[in-house]
């Protein structure tokens, strides 16, 4: 054993840096979890708080499945996840591969930058962008029908658009950024592979199909996976800011971010804040570890552990 | 050659973040073991009393941090190095991070002496004060703070104490905060209106009609997301939870606000007065943004105290003239707008005391504190306060930092502004609520679901925006789904107890 | 010209060329229009957006809003010059940790590649929150008010370790590292002769995120920073915008609300703060693009 660590040194300690970063910045802060399980009280630092505060096992959590809403903002955290996940590794796939074919690469360069722009922009700033269409008095959208002599809608109140929104904005943001990383990984695909394939005779639709697809196979599993671990969070600003918190829309917008937001405003408790961030991550673990096996099923190489 | 660059780069990168790692962990240690001597020291300075370092309280509060508060908080040490022998050191923390990040500093158990604090988003004074936070303060007051004791308003004391202790010392200011009507006095003298006549919504129609003919370009009536009426009713734990009592009778019973026949009533009358466009169309929808500079609304609804129309023209741009439509009421709510906690693990409680007298009693630090260094930002003409150019640099708010009744009024404020004050205060009525505090614990998790029900309906409801009939319906149901009766049973007998032992 | 007919069977067709313009143009649109409509509302006079609402054309045009940041500007200037030198400093130090670290998970043959997988991902699930960091950075490291506490916190990230870790797999083939140790290279060697020069799409990938990560970062200045020398751009911004948060919740609570207020700037202020934190960064993009889109021509690789 000490022979084979003696071995393998030279990579280890090639990796000690960000281990130790890991470590500081990542496991340490870890303390704060055991808050959630704690009826938190405050005697002295925090050690000595944290020692003093009793344990309450699972009471913290329970206010997030006190009621049918708890239902409501489950389904709607996970399924808007699901769609998220599917959209965000599919569409940036086929439209980096348009790009990475285009034959005016400058054409190539000018696209790419402009669809990265939403991701500057924070929710915020998009959520008066999207007030400005949809408003019911002033909105463009509404000036427009009723120069065209159809009536009005109120959109800030008709629950039925904003699922289409919601995932129409998320992956209009994200576009941008998911395009660079396919793109970078389809750079990096060997050329050989190519002119080995069209040598053979294959058309750029099957060169794509057996070359460029299989070599982003364990990229898009990996992508696949860490969207999976976040499974039960939700981007808040997307789901409390744009649709400017109208409650009429809470039973499609509702996620656990926005509900334990809400919640915290007027019960500022901090052991219920870390019980959710706990649940969230626990939940991710069990999603991650299922979907790892079943990749590890199909594709040993492109599972993560 | 650009390779060998780029691998050497990350190489020393490697190097530095490695030894910057080792470094910091050194450093911390180092600084553990100095903080360690400090207490040492600092110990046996207590017990020796007589000859005393001088001590540094830190102090978070919250607002925009100034430019000028370094300048501010030298000439403020000074003042208070030769009174108490005690430096302050100022930190002031942005409105919307106030919240996180004053739950992260006290939370993580680090050492401050003095902190801001109010509702769940502001400090949470009830939630740390109930957690071991804040210091309970009634023996130290007894000692090092007689000053505050006799500065403040008895009714602030009883309405901020938890659990029979002063856990903060509450602001000296106006102690009731009821709701007021404000109309532009340009349409107010136009049509001769005799706004102190209007006390109700219905008592408002006759001008909205007349009005919506005759002013077509001014919004009628502007209402928002957080907009919502209960006259005579106290909320027992926040406006999100609509478990109520009455104030204009002792009974102290529990009840369902949007149960009651009066809700019902202003709820079809906002209705009748949304779909006859009276109303915002996107009241539902519009999140609070102050008064809004330039825009003409006709009817607003605000909480105030004296002399507020006065503020509220200037954030207008045009003269407002308010009316106060419900009794001035002194709640558990209106006296805990803005407390002062001494931090439990303060090395300097009795310091921190000390420097709150004097906050509270001693005009010029008080002064300086609010307004900045005489002569630089502001100087005294005729016993007022008036700002020059630099005060720009130091504009904090002053409803948050002590007293306000001792300060300098300024010199738009009219001659008797504190003497307003005193008597809206004098005539302020206790709620027969005051000093109750709920023990939020046995419905915790009732409380969240009732919170998020109520963002749900009840912004629609109270802009008029939805049917009524359907949707209160709803509402009601919802809430009784999260536990409102619960909640109304477990507060009623916590009252119950509470009057029982008063 | 005489790579041209040789790539000309690996290349799409014109029509499908043309299709693909097309619907990228479409798209880019599509993506540019909120930014454009930011930088229109910058420019626009406040009064009439209080009076009409947004518009694309407004009633009049303003320059108030630079005006009165460039007057009130010393503030912007510095916060630029902190975000740049914490930008710069986070991503040559995440590059080099991350880089490094995911190239070790990424060699098949490393028996601990495990133990440093599951290290590394095990973060990605669970963090310690706010008061976790907050203990860490600020109590147990001492960070507050330096400028440490901006870069270390986003130095790594195990989606980013990941990701690369994914690029190396594809792009560098197994036997070249084999043969460089049979010629006796060290590890370290190996990989910073060999490794990083063919990985540069990925690693200019990694760099681009860590940049806008810590370009965009408020998170950690709003916890650790009191100094109000040391606050980055976008701090200024989210602080404008937590402000507005805040306001909102406030309701009817006027004389508090009139106290925000004051210190609040108008609107067309703050568009065009938001116009100058994301011009520079904008510009800062092709610099990196060229990596990934640049290498995109087939050809090069005959070279």
């Amino acid at each position: 054993m000490w022979k084979r660590f003696k071995k393998n040194f030279g990579l280890t300690a090639i990796a000690i840096p960000g281990f130790i970063w890991f470590i500081l910045f990542s496991y340490l802060p870890l303390i704060g979890i055991v808050i959630a399980f704690k009826d938190y009280k405050i005697s002295g630092g925090f050690f000595e708080s944290l020692i003093s505060s009793e344990w309450i096992g699972f009471d913290n959590f329970k206010f997030m499945f006190a009621t049918n809403d708890a239902k409501i903002m489950v389904r709607n955290t996970l399924l808007y996840n699901v769609f998220f996940i599917a959209i965000n590794i599919v569409v940036p796939l086929f439209i980096a591969i348009m790009i990475s074919e285009l034959l005016n690469k400058r054409g190539a360069k000018a696209y790419q930058t402009m669809i990265f722009f939403p991701y500057f922009l924070s929710w915020v700033v998009v959520s008066y962008f999207v007030w400005a269409f949809l408003s019911p008095d002033r909105g463009l959208v509404n000036r427009l029908f009723e120069s065209l002599g159809m009536e009005g809608v109120s959109w800030y109140s008709e629950k039925k658009y904003w699922p289409f929104f919601l995932t129409f904005f998320n992956t209009w943001k994200n576009l941008g950024y998911n395009i660079v990383i396919y793109l970078a990984a389809i750079v990096g695909i060997d050329k050989t592979y190519y002119e080995a394939a069209s040598l053979d005779g294959a058309s750029k639709w099957q060169q794509i199909k057996h070359v460029t697809l299989p070599q982003l196979r364990s990229l898009i599993a990996v992508l696949f996976l860490m969207a999976i671990g976040k499974v039960f969070n939700s981007d808040f600003g997307l789901f409390y800011q744009v649709p400017r918190n109208s409650g009429a829309l809470f039973p499609v917008t509702q996620t656990v971010d926005t509900y334990v937001y809400r919640t915290f405003r007027v019960i500022g408790d901090i052991g219920m804040s870390s019980a959710a961030a706990a649940l969230q991550s626990i939940v991710g673990l069990v999603f991650i570890l299922v979907a790892n096996y079943v990749i590890r099923k199909i594709d040993r190489e492109s599972a993560l552990f | 050659m650009g390779k060998k660059i780029l691998s050497l780069i990350l190489v020393a990168l490697l190097c530095v973040s490695l030894f910057a790692g080792c470094g910091n962990t050194e450093k911390s240690d180092d600084a553990q073991k100095d903080e360690q001597k400090e207490v040492a020291t600092e110990d046996k300075d207590n017990s020796s009393a007589d000859d005393e370092e001088a001590v540094e309280l830190i102090y978070y509060t919250i607002g925009t941090p100034p430019a000028d508060l370094e300048m501010v908080t030298e000439e403020l040490s000074e003042m208070t190095m030769e009174k108490i022998n005690a430096k302050v050191n100022l930190k002031f923390i942005d409105w919307g991070d106030y919240g996180s990040k004053i739950t992260a500093i006290i939370n993580s158990g680090e050492e401050y002496d003095l902190a801001f604090a109010a509702g769940p988003d502001q400090g949470d004074y009830l939630g740390n004060s109930k957690k071991g936070a804040f210091e309970p303060l009634d023996d130290l007051l007894e000692e090092y703070g007689q000053g505050i004791l006799e500065a403040v308003n008895p009714g602030f004391w009883e309405g901020v104490k938890i659990d029979g202790k002063i856990y903060g010392i509450p602001t000296n200011k106006e102690i009731a905060t009821p709701q007021w009507w404000m109309y532009p006095k340009e349409l107010v003298d136009k049509y001769d209106i005799d706004i102190d006549s209007i006390k109700t919504l219905e008592d408002l129609e006759p001008w909205l009609e007349k009005l919506s003919k005759e002013e077509p370009e001014w919004q009628l009536m502007e209402l928002d997301q957080e907009s919502h009426f209960h006259p005579g009713y106290e909320y027992i734990i926040d406006d999100s939870v609509p478990a109520v009592a009455s104030l204009n009778d002792d009974s102290l019973k529990v009840k369902n606000l949007y149960e009651e026949e009066s809700t019902i009533e202003i709820l079809n009358t906002l209705r009748k007065y949304y779909k006859a466009g009276y109303i915002n169309q996107d009241a539902a929808i519009k999140p609070p943004a102050g008064l809004v500079e330039g825009e003409k609304v006709f009817w607003a609804q605000a909480q105030g105290g004296p002399y507020s129309d006065i503020i509220w023209s200037k954030n207008r741009g045009y003269t407002i003239v308010a009316s106060q439509v419900e009794d001035a009421y002194v709640t558990t709510e209106s006296t805990r707008g803005s407390i002062v906690c001494v931090s439990s693990n303060s090395k300097h409680k009795e310091k921190a005391v000390e420097f709150l007298n004097l906050v509270n009693t001693d005009a010029d630090i008080r002064n300086t504190l609010g307004y900045g260094v005489e002569g630089v930002h502001y100087e005294v003409v005729d016993g007022k306060a008036k700002f020059l150019d630099a005060s720009s640099n130091y504009d904090v708010p002053n409803y948050s930092l002590g007293n306000r009744l001792i300060m300098y009024p300024t010199v738009e404020d009219p001659d008797d502004l504190w003497e307003e004050y005193e008597r809206f205060n004098e005539d302020s009525v206790e709620s027969p609520m005051l000093g109750f505090t709920p023990d939020l614990d046995p419905i915790k998790n009732e409380i969240a679901a009732i919170t998020n029900v109520t963002k749900e309906f009840r912004p629609a409801l109270m802009t008029g925006s939805v049917d009524v009939e359907e949707n209160l319906e709803k509402f009601n149901e919802k809430l009784k789904e999260a536990g409102l009766d619960k909640v109304i049973e477990t507060l009623q007998s916590q009252l119950d107890d509470w009057k029982a032992n008063k | 010209m005489k790579t041209r007919r040789k790539r000309h069977y690996l290349d799409i067709s014109e029509g499908t060329n043309i299709v693909f313009n097309i619907f990228l143009v479409i798209l880019s649109i599509l993506a540019v229009i909120p930014f454009i409509f930011v930088v229109i509302i910058s420019f626009s006079d406040e009064t009439s957006i209080v009076s009409k609402g947004y518009s694309f054309v407004p009633e009049r045009w303003s320059t108030y809003a630079y005006e009165y940041i460039l007057e009130n500007g010393s503030d912007i200037l510095h916060s630029y010059g902190i975000s740049l030198i914490v930008t710069v400093i986070g991503t040559l130090i995440g590059l080099a940790l991350i880089a490094t670290y995911a190239y070790v998970i990424s060699r098949p043959t490393y028996p601990y590649r495990k133990f440093f997988t599951v290290l590394a991902l095990i973060p990605m699930l669970f963090s310690g929150g706010l008061v976790g960091n907050y203990l860490v950075v600020a109590r147990l490291l001492d960070l507050k008010d330096s400028i440490w506490a901006l870069v270390l916190p986003l130095a790594m990230s195990p989606f980013y370790v990941f990701v690369l870790k994914s690029f190396y797999r594809t792009s560098i083939p197994d036997a070249i590292i084999e043969s460089a140790r049979i010629d006796g290279a060290s590890e370290l060697r190996t990989f910073l002769s060999i490794v990083l020069p063919i990985s540069k799409a990925g690693l200019a990938t990694i760099g681009l995120f860590l940049t806008l990560g810590y370009w965009n970062d408020w998170y950690n200045a709003m916890l650790y920073i009191d100094e109000q020398a040391l606050i980055p751009i976008q701090y200024m911004l989210i602080r404008i915008e937590n402000n507005i948060n805040f306001l909102a919740q406030l309701g009817s609570q006027q004389g508090i609300a009139s106290e925000v207020t004051r210190n609040l700037p108008s609107e067309t202020v703050r568009m065009a703060i938001v116009v100058l934190t994301v011009a520079p960064i904008a510009c800062v993009y092709p610099f990196f693009q060229k990596y990934f889109v640049g290498g995109l021509t087939l050809g090069a690789v005959k070279e």
